[in-house]
């Protein structure tokens, strides 16, 4: 293999890491909002893919503008989707155990993977490019347009989500509520409205990494579990309730399946990144970046 | 000393399923310093967080300022200017003192670090963590750290649960003078506290708790020391 074709392939792998990074990030930002894993992330990423197919007709294709600008349009709709995602899915059983709450994502993951094939069908569909064409020659590297959108996008949108979470006043209480709702409350937050916006943003990345996976990917209805198993992963490698182990994960997983498929194949890489799941249970279940004492950001 | 800011009437609070305060009667002014004694499991904890809607009040009225607490949400009754500091401290770990402060005033970014920087008047020590974790710091850090938070919103009244303890005696010497300034700057204080030295030395009146029902109310100079000791000792003397 050529020097060439390795950048190739790491770029290829940059860019895949980093949309799990989103998938990711949305998925311990619920964690470390209401402590329950959100399992439907993965079909809501699926429908951030379909909303895009949707959307692209109305905005990018007939109006000629490139398909970067849906990226707020879906993340807009999906923040809305993640509203009402909360008020299904969470609050009215944030008072019963855990499970319930699992139970509920669950299900509204299922109803999402359903509605899905009945309105677009079971089969693959493409979604729209983020901006069409080649991109500069670097070293005699071909960089496509659309990699580096979907890379400088999800760049953009990690180093946002972590500059909201960690500069602004909404971003500190959002935190504050993460850590101890009731002592948040008592200091003149309203807990209520921090935990639907952090579901609101958790499905808006979930939306991001949609659009941006569809076009390389594609999208199907029952795409969602992949989906959900790679932000599984990714938080078990970086380290649990941890935004920046949540990205460095996704990153390493992102390079780890498109080196080894290089190599081998899809199917090995899948494989083996599940070997390498369970060793990093058995070895370090805490993960690459440990959680310190109760510190959910 | 102006009229009072804090008022319960009749308030029994239930935890635990029993009746952790019974029959409450209790009063606050801005200004005042209301020192409330008791042993553990009097019912000190339990009040203060029944005030600031934490623990539902089983019968009884609470007002602020005249108004009704009971129909007001925990994060309501804090913007309304009714400060909490609890046992325990209750941080966020994972986030700066600086961010912790931030989070805890909703005024605009100028008035906040104008109101950090009044705090830290008050408390110099703040000054040198306030970029650190809170997780990161001593006990006596932290409950400054947690006074601190309190104060951010600027309450007029402020809730004070065991603000000594665990702490060393030479941070409890610059802790409590700083609560009795908050107190001549205006703010009610309802501190509650085991240590009787260190409550009588800041307090106005003392109130005493014994399981759950207030038997003395009185101003400081009211009541002798051996006489309060007595009421926080005797067991069968309240039954």
């Amino acid at each position: 293999m050529t020097s060439l074709a390795l950048a190739q392939i790491l770029l290829n792998g940059l860019a895949l890491g980093a949309a799990y990074a989103l998938i990711a990030l949305g998925f311990v930002i619920v964690i470390n909002a209401v402590g329950a894993v959100n399992f439907a992330q993965g079909e809501l990423v699926m429908a951030g893919g379909f909303a895009a197919i949707a959307i692209a007709p109305l905005v990018g294709d007939a109006a000629g503008l490139p398909g970067l600008l849906l990226l707020p349009l879906v993340m807009l709709l999906m923040g809305g989707l993640g509203v009402g995602f909360a008020h299904l899915a969470y609050f009215p059983l944030r008072k019963r155990p855990r499970v319930a709450v699992f139970v509920s994502t669950i299900a509204i993951g299922l109803v999402l993977q359903h509605l899905a094939n009945a309105v677009f069908g079971a089969a693959p569909r493409v979604g729209p490019p983020l901006i069409a064409g080649d991109g500069p020659v670097v070293g005699g590297l071909t960089l496509s347009l659309q990699q580096l959108g979907v890379l400088g996008s999800a760049a953009l949108l990690v180093s946002a989500t972590g500059l909201f979470l960690g500069r602004t006043q909404t971003g500190r209480r959002m935190r504050a509520v993460a850590q101890d709702p009731e002592m948040a409350a008592a200091i003149g937050i309203r807990p209520a409205r921090m935990i639907t916006l952090s579901f609101a943003l958790a499905v808006a990345l979930a939306g991001a990494a949609g659009l941006l996976l569809s076009n390389q990917f594609f999208v199907s209805p029952n795409d969602g579990g992949l989906f959900m198993l790679k932000a599984y992963i990714a938080v078990t490698i970086g380290g649990w309730g941890r935004l920046d182990g949540a990205v460095l994960g996704a990153l390493l997983i992102g390079l780890f399946e498109t080196l080894v498929a290089a190599f081998t194949s899809y199917l090995v890489a899948e494989a083996l990144l599940y070997g390498v799941l369970l060793a990093m249970l058995a070895f370090r279940p805490s993960g690459l970046l440990p959680e310190r004492a109760r510190t959910r950001v | 000393m102006s009229a009072a800011l804090l008022e319960l009437r009749n308030v029994s609070v239930l935890r635990g399923g029993g009746i952790a305060v019974d029959k409450l009667d209790l009063s606050v002014s801005g200004g005042e310093i209301v020192a409330l004694l008791g042993l553990n499991g009097a019912g000190k904890s339990s009040l203060l967080r029944a005030i600031m809607g934490l623990e539902q009040s089983e019968s009884g009225a609470g007002r602020f300022r005249g108004r009704d607490l009971g129909m007001l949400a925990t994060a309501d009754r804090a913007r309304l200017g009714i400060g909490y500091c609890p046992e325990g401290r209750r941080l966020f770990p994972g986030m700066t003192v600086s961010d912790t402060l931030h989070a805890a005033c909703r005024a605009p970014a100028r008035e906040r670090a104008e109101r950090i920087a009044e705090i830290t008047r008050l408390f110099p020590l703040l000054d040198c963590i306030l970029k650190q974790d809170c997780w990161r710091l001593s006990g006596g850090q932290q409950q400054v750290v947690a006074i601190a938070r309190a104060l951010m919103s600027a309450p007029e009244i402020l809730l004070l649960d065991e603000p000594s303890l665990g702490l060393a005696p030479v941070i409890c010497q610059e802790l409590f003078p700083a609560i009795r300034r908050l107190a001549d700057h205006g703010a009610g204080v309802l501190l509650a506290e085991q240590s009787l030295t260190h409550a009588l030395s800041i307090a106005d009146r003392v109130a005493v708790l014994h399981r759950g029902r207030l038997v003395l109310d009185a101003p400081v100079g009211g009541v002798s020391h051996d006489r309060l000791k007595h009421l926080l000792l005797s067991e069968g003397e309240h039954g």
